[in-house]
């Protein structure tokens, strides 16, 4: 097997309250494969957000190494993560994160405006998407006339266009009924079997983290369980 | 990133939210077209009241050498004979506030011409003259110089002399006789029309000053000279310079009044300027703080927008727009902003300004300078509130820009 899709090592973060030093995440380190289905499950407070945030790039280690394919990313300017984040990585938020007024088209093809994909290639992409996700009859929709589960797939879709390595959820079933949350999960399964995407779900209920096939959970800053699951259902 | 793409992003992006967009518009607009419209209203008031100076000719100076009484008996009962030519010609000289003087001689006589005659006052003056009143000729031409010294018989009439003595005939190339003495009409004298004073401006024939003098003034020596202050100069500061002059000419002790008297009106022009200019400040005033509360509800709104939209930016810095990207759309749909608002305020404010003309038929001037002055200064207040919280959430790390409440 090749090298490691995430390599992390020995990862602090902290954060500075006032004069008081708040560490969230205490050395952690890590190494998931491409390919992989990880869920990283602790209670709130525990840092494993804050540990998500460090793998997606959205906030900078304070001390450790983070290696992502063959990028040092603790070494990156802030230009050259945002470009990371564009090309490989595709997030999914707990609160969807879309933006209003605008159609799903749009919202989807978002991230490529950024990759000066041009308008009309942009559309074909975002189309091809939303039909993945099973939205190819509601293009013209704005995001607020969908449903919870239908906002999601969107963000999926979202996540999806650029073609990234990695797929970073967190929280994503968290403002969802059992029955979409189940659905939604469904959907992380499937592109990570049939695309080999590598999907990453922070949550704090095990019934969503049954759906991966690798579990870590965190506490207090630190990982005190990863294991591999092997009933994945 | 493409700048046509930046551009219609940013049409698009402000297209969402109608309302935000012209809440946004609005407050600029209106800023602007006060402005515009408020100076327009006050420069043209000002214009006004200086038009009407120009065509009155009403900034003379007069001295007036008779009437003046002392201790019930005039002291000075005979004028020397050149008296107030040698004035005229020291004033001139050492007034430096005084642009133009002439003596004057104003004798009522009657003017025949071969269809009629008319009792008129005929005036005897410099060349002068008519720079003092502000007068051309409407036809022909004004006496010169020339004139003065070979003592033409020479006259230049007004129009109301023109009407009854030659009723819609030109008068120019004629001949009237006055006083027995036959003169050649050389011009007719511009429309005037009745003062302020409630004289007939254009009930006169005026001669050369030396002209009056030999053939026709007998022994009536003239008690009069008019002068006119340079542009620059207050009137009221050539008068003094003249009083002063004309007591030290004529030897007046410190403690005797004068042997003449001064008119002008200027009280009545200054009066008209100073309400203009007050007029005009006050409009100033009340633009500038239009501006500044059209300046206050940009910034507002552009604040509030940009900042709301804090959450936006923190997603397209997830999913991969860098700092620039998004100081460039946000500094990108401001300008659009601000450029559509400076460009409905500037057509807002010139069409109140002609509303204003047909309500009221106020003049108004549309003042570029000012105009430009509105716009720049809507579009860089607008441009730097839509910019700045922009700027700042781009410095946040996405998360937190994410995050933002």
């Amino acid at each position: 097997m090749s090298a490691p899709l995430i390599d992390i090592c020995d990862a602090w973060k902290v954060y500075h309250v006032g004069e008081v030093q708040v560490p969230a995440v205490r050395g952690v380190s890590l190494q998931v494969k491409a390919g992989e289905f990880v869920a990283i499950t602790g209670p709130s407070g525990s840092g494993k957000s804050t540990f998500m945030h460090l793998l997606g790039c959205l906030d900078r280690l304070s001390s450790g190494t983070y290696q992502f394919e063959d990028q040092a990313v603790h070494q990156l300017s802030r230009p050259q993560l945002a470009r990371l984040r564009n090309l490989r990585i595709g997030f999914v938020f707990q609160s969807f994160n879309l933006l209003s007024r605008t159609t799903i088209v749009d919202n989807v093809a978002l991230p490529l405006i950024y990759q000066g994909v041009s308008r009309v290639q942009r559309r074909r992409r975002a189309t091809e998407f939303l039909e993945r996700v099973g939205l190819g009859d509601r293009l013209r929709h704005h995001t607020n006339q969908l449903s919870g589960g239908q906002q999601q797939r969107v963000a999926i879709a979202r996540a999806l266009v650029t073609k990234p390595a990695m797929l970073l959820a967190d929280e994503p079933t968290g403002n969802l009924d059992t029955r979409t949350s189940v659905e939604i999960m469904t959907l992380f399964q499937q592109l990570n079997r049939e695309e080999g995407i590598t999907v990453i779900v922070v949550t704090h209920e095990p019934e969503i983290a049954a759906f991966a096939q690798r579990h870590v959970a965190f506490r207090d800053g630190l990982i005190i369980l990863d294991e591999p699951r092997a009933h994945a259902a | 990133m493409n700048p046509v793409i930046v551009l219609s992003e940013s049409f698009r992006s402000l297209g969402k939210n109608k309302v935000r967009t012209a809440l946004s518009v609005l407050g600029i607009v209106i800023g602007i077209a006060a402005v515009i419209t408020m100076v327009a209203v006050g420069e043209g008031a000002r214009r006004q009241v200086e038009r009407e100076i120009a065509t009155l000719g009403d900034d003379w100076i007069m001295v007036s050498y008779w009437g003046v009484q002392r201790g019930g008996s005039r002291r000075q009962q005979g004028l020397p004979p050149k008296q107030t030519s040698d004035d005229a010609d020291a004033i001139l000289r050492e007034c430096s506030a005084v642009r133009a003087a002439s003596p004057v001689n104003r004798i009522s006589m009657q003017v025949v011409s071969g269809f009629g005659n008319y009792q008129t006052s005929v005036i005897g003056a410099r060349p002068a003259y008519f720079d003092i009143r502000r007068w051309n000729a409407a036809d022909g031409r004004l006496f010169n110089a020339d004139d003065m010294r070979m003592l033409n018989k020479v006259c230049c009439i007004g129009a109301t002399v023109a009407r009854e003595l030659f009723g819609t005939m030109n008068p120019v190339g004629q001949q009237v006789r006055i006083n027995r003495v036959s003169f050649d009409v050389i011009g007719l004298l511009e429309y005037k029309g009745v003062g302020s004073d409630g004289r007939d401006n254009d009930d006169t024939v005026l001669v050369p000053f030396t002209s009056l003098e030999r053939y026709l003034a007998g022994s009536e020596r003239s008690g009069t000279l008019m002068a006119a202050a340079k542009p620059e100069e207050d009137i009221s500061y050539a008068t003094q310079q003249i009083r002063d002059l004309l007591r030290q000419r004529h030897r007046i002790a410190d403690d005797e009044d004068d042997d003449f008297r001064i008119f002008n009106r200027s009280l009545t022009m200054q009066a008209n300027a100073e309400a203009a200019r007050t007029f005009n400040t006050l409009l100033t005033t009340i633009a500038s703080i239009s501006l500044l509360v059209g300046g206050v509800g940009i910034m507002n709104i552009m604040m509030v927008s940009v900042t709301e939209r804090t959450r936006e930016i923190g997603l397209r810095m997830a999913i991969g727009a860098d700092g620039f990207h998004i100081l460039e759309q946000f500094l990108c749909e401001a300008i659009v902003l601000c450029g559509f608002g400076g460009l409905f305020g500037f057509a807002g404010g010139c069409l109140f300004s002609k509303v204003m003309s047909w309500k009221y038929g106020w003049d108004t001037v549309i003042s570029y300078w000012m105009a430009i002055l509105a716009v720049a200064f809507a579009t860089a207040v607008g441009v730097f509130f839509g910019f700045y919280p922009a700027w700042r959430a781009s410095k946040l790390d996405p998360i937190d820009a994410l995050r933002f409440e």
